[in-house]
């Protein structure tokens, strides 16, 4: 998995490329800790994102979690593979996304 | 004879030719045949017995007159007569009817001539006779004078009137020098004439007597007889006809009426089916001859074509009923052999065919074929002793018992074998027995492992190698003794190999000179087929078969099975790594390869390697809580679907009993435990869960 970001102001866009799995969804976690701290808004880039799997999905909710005491999260770019889960988890109804 | 049957005719015609008919018909013409015979005779022997009556009765008066005359007396009147006669001219003689001749006789009719004329009259009453003329002959004149003429219903006729001499037609009667004579008159009348001879004192004879007697009065007289009698006998034959016919009726036709028609409603009855024994035995028949018997014996055969019917009718349906029953049972039977081709469409690592034909309609041949789990495949060829319903039977009874043995005692082939032979060794009553080659294939790693009870050997070969018979260690037969010990050997299949599975119908089908096929030409026959598929062998093994018995009968149960290994290949796979969270991605690595390989579309390999991260995360961190452990993943990916297959040994857990999460809940209060299984369960088809021999086993299925 690799992790982009891109600070523009007070908003901060990750961009995710690979799999975010049990093994790599810690690694996001702390990337979105930071960014969080520094920025009021996130933006997740999910354009090169294969899968997520439930670690990941653990590691969005805190995510939204955190940015909903600021100016709020959005998931950008999700595709289909990454939208069903997020769907069928009721993650969708939770995160404000934008489908690519 | 009529022209047609009797069933052709019309009433009429049959009343004509009935027998009551024809006997009266031919009883009448006999019986006047016989009238007429009898009638010719009898009035032939009557007319003769009248004409000697009658000639007797001229002769005796005749003979009387001469007695009773006094010749001296009649002399003077004859001699009187004739010299008038001569006095006469002679053309008043030949007109004697002239006055002037009657008055020239008249000179005779004195007293004396008359007493003479009545006496004679009454003469000819009293005799029935036609007349009495008494004259005197006169040679040279040709000519007879009378002188008294007595006649039948006449005065007395003058006297003087002559008449032409009768000529004598017959010889003269030598005893009584008397010949009455029968001539035929000018006036149609036949008359019986007697003549005598009358002389005077002196002995000369002085005059002719001529007696006649009328043949007419006799003959009406005999007609007048003759059709009494024939009346009389008319009469007495009709009624004797017509009793004759009575009897007969009664007697015969009646009997045989009565008879016909039993023979009628017992055919009507029979057309209609109905069984009514009674029409011959009811018939009363008493008539103590040959149609009381006929009666009688028709009676008999009713009664014995009855049983006979009804046994038959008995023995027909219990045929009809064993022919149903044992098509039903071959149809049990057929359908308890697996025949869909190919068998498991699936199974991409093995190919099975079988060919079955059984020359009866149930047969004690058999092979079966099933999987015992994901990864072993069993193969049965059986042989039971005996044919038909016992063999059927048997054959049932064995199937059934090898299949639950080789579920309890799964992949050990002599085990099974043993477990069967004992069984069926403990109520083996018709002392049958079974051949069987059992084998089990261990799909993944191709090796077969098989025990033999008593069966022909198997013959092994395939794309690559020749046929060869495979002299395999062979154990007894199943049901022979009680404890036969079998054992097992194995056999590595590569891909590509081929075992060909027979029973010995096969190498013992003969040809029409008797010799059998024998095991040499059935390798032949597959190596002449190789390279081939299972069903291309077998077929060619059959066309071989039946062309070499060609017309023969004795085609015996002919089943065959080849099984050819293909591989366990790439499609199916297996990896066992240490189950900590970092041997994750081996996993995800190799199972993303194969699915590549296999085809998988994108999507499906991304939902299956989020379920690998979610199951394998799991185990690895739940699973051995205080050791180090392994997890196992077994990947099958086929052309319209993979199953993952991932076995640990740890902890026993059933994720599929986990809470649901639920996903409705806002943010804040949403917590991400639980949703990993969930998100499993959502995209998988389908995810089965088994604790088995000290392991979890968790197996997801995604079709595409």
């Amino acid at each position: 998995m690799v992790i982009k970001c891109t600070t523009n102001d007070t908003e901060t866009t990750v961009r995710v490329e690979g799999r975010l799995d049990t093994t790599t969804a810690p690694e996001l976690e702390s990337v979105l800790k930071d960014a969080g701290e520094k920025s009021d808004s996130l933006v997740l880039d999910f354009e090169e994102l294969d899968y997520l799997s439930s670690a990941g999905l653990r590691v969005l909710l805190s995510a939204q979690k955190m940015m909903m005491q600021k100016k709020g999260m959005k998931v950008i770019h999700v595709n289909e593979t990454v939208w069903e889960i997020l769907e069928v988890t009721g993650f969708s109804d939770v995160l404000t996304i934008e489908k690519s | 004879m009529p022209d047609k049957s009797v069933r052709d005719m019309s009433v009429f015609e049959r009343m004509h030719y009935s027998l009551s008919s024809r006997m009266f018909h031919t009883i009448l013409v006999f019986s006047l045949l016989l009238i007429l015979a009898a009638g010719l005779i009898s009035s032939w022997l009557f007319s003769r017995a009248v004409r000697a009556q009658l000639e007797e009765n001229t002769w005796n008066l005749s003979q009387n007159i001469s007695i009773l005359l006094d010749g001296d007396t009649v002399e003077r009147y004859t001699d009187k007569a004739e010299e008038i006669y001569r006095s006469l001219d002679p053309e008043l003689r030949n007109n004697p009817d002239s006055e002037e001749y009657r008055a020239a006789f008249a000179q005779l009719q004195d007293d004396q001539w008359t007493q003479i004329n009545v006496m004679l009259e009454r003469l000819v009453q009293a005799n029935s006779a036609g007349r009495i003329t008494i004259g005197k002959n006169l040679p040279d004149e040709n000519r007879f004078l009378s002188v008294f003429d007595a006649r039948e219903g006449e005065n007395a006729r003058p006297a003087g009137i002559w008449e032409v001499p009768v000529s004598s037609e017959r010889e003269l009667n030598p005893v009584t020098s008397y010949a009455p004579v029968i001539f035929d008159r000018a006036d149609k009348e036949l008359q019986c004439i007697g003549k005598a001879v009358l002389s005077d004192g002196a002995g000369r004879e002085c005059a002719d007597i001529i007696v006649g007697y009328s043949l007419n009065a006799a003959a009406r007289r005999v007609r007048h007889v003759m059709v009494q009698l024939l009346l009389v006998l008319l009469l007495i034959t009709a009624v004797a006809d017509y009793f004759i016919v009575q009897k007969m009726k009664k007697t015969v036709v009646k009997p045989l009426n009565d008879l016909s028609r039993a023979a009628e409603e017992y055919i009507e009855d029979k057309k209609d089916g109905v069984m009514v024994e009674h029409h011959f035995q009811d018939l009363t028949i008493k008539t103590g001859d040959e149609i009381e018997n006929l009666s009688l014996l028709m009676a008999e055969m009713e009664r014995d074509i009855d049983e006979y019917v009804r046994n038959l009718t008995g023995i027909t349906r219990e045929k009809e009923r064993i022919s149903t029953e044992l098509g039903i049972a071959s149809q049990i039977q057929e359908g308890m052999m697996p025949s869909i081709f190919p068998p498991f469409p699936d199974r991409t690592e093995f190919d099975l065919y079988a060919y079955l034909n059984t020359a009866k309609e149930v047969g004690g041949d058999f092979y079966d074929y099933y999987l015992l789990d994901e990864d072993h495949l069993a193969v049965v060829m059986a042989d039971v002793s005996g044919k038909g319903v016992p063999g059927a039977l048997f054959m049932m009874a064995s199937k059934i018992l090898i299949n639950n043995y080789a579920v309890v005692l799964e992949h050990d082939p002599a085990a099974i074998l043993a477990a069967l032979n004992r069984t069926i060794c403990a109520n083996n009553k018709a002392e049958m027995f079974v051949t069987i080659w059992l084998g089990i294939l261990n799909i993944p790693t191709g090796v077969m492992k098989a025990a033999n009870a008593g069966h022909e050997y198997p013959i092994i070969g395939g794309r690559e190698t020749p046929f060869a018979l495979f002299r395999d260690k062979h154990g007894f037969v199943i049901g022979g003794m009680e404890d036969s010990a079998y054992t097992n050997y194995e056999i590595q299949m590569k891909p590509g190999d081929q075992i060909f599975l027979y029973t010995d119908g096969i190498t013992d089908a003969m040809n029409s000179s008797g010799e059998m096929f024998g095991i040499s030409r059935v390798v032949a026959s597959l190596n002449a087929a190789r390279p081939c598929s299972p069903k291309e062998a077998l077929e060619h093994v059959a066309s071989d078969i039946r062309s070499y018995v060609g017309g023969e009968d004795q085609f015996d149960d002919i089943t065959m099975l080849m099984l050819e290994y293909l591989g366990a290949g790439e499609k199916s796979a297996e990896i066992t790594v240490d189950a900590v969270l970092s041997s994750i991605h081996r996993v995800t690595d190799f199972v993303e390869e194969k699915l590549e390989k296999a085809g998988c579309p994108h999507k499906v390999q991304m939902q299956i390697s989020i379920a690998l991260d979610e199951i394998l995360s799991n185990i690895a961190k739940y699973a051995y809580p205080d050791k180090q452990g392994k997890m196992t993943v077994r990947l099958r990916a086929e052309a319209s679907f993979a199953e993952v297959t991932f076995a640990d040994s740890g902890i026993p857990y059933n994720p599929l009993e986990a809470e649901t999460p639920d996903t409705t809940k806002p943010a804040m209060e949403r917590i991400a435990g639980g949703l990993g299984i969930f998100v499993v369960k959502k995209t998988m088809d389908s995810m089965t869960y088994e604790y088995r021999n000290g392991q979890n086993i968790l197996t997801i299925r995604k079709n595409y």
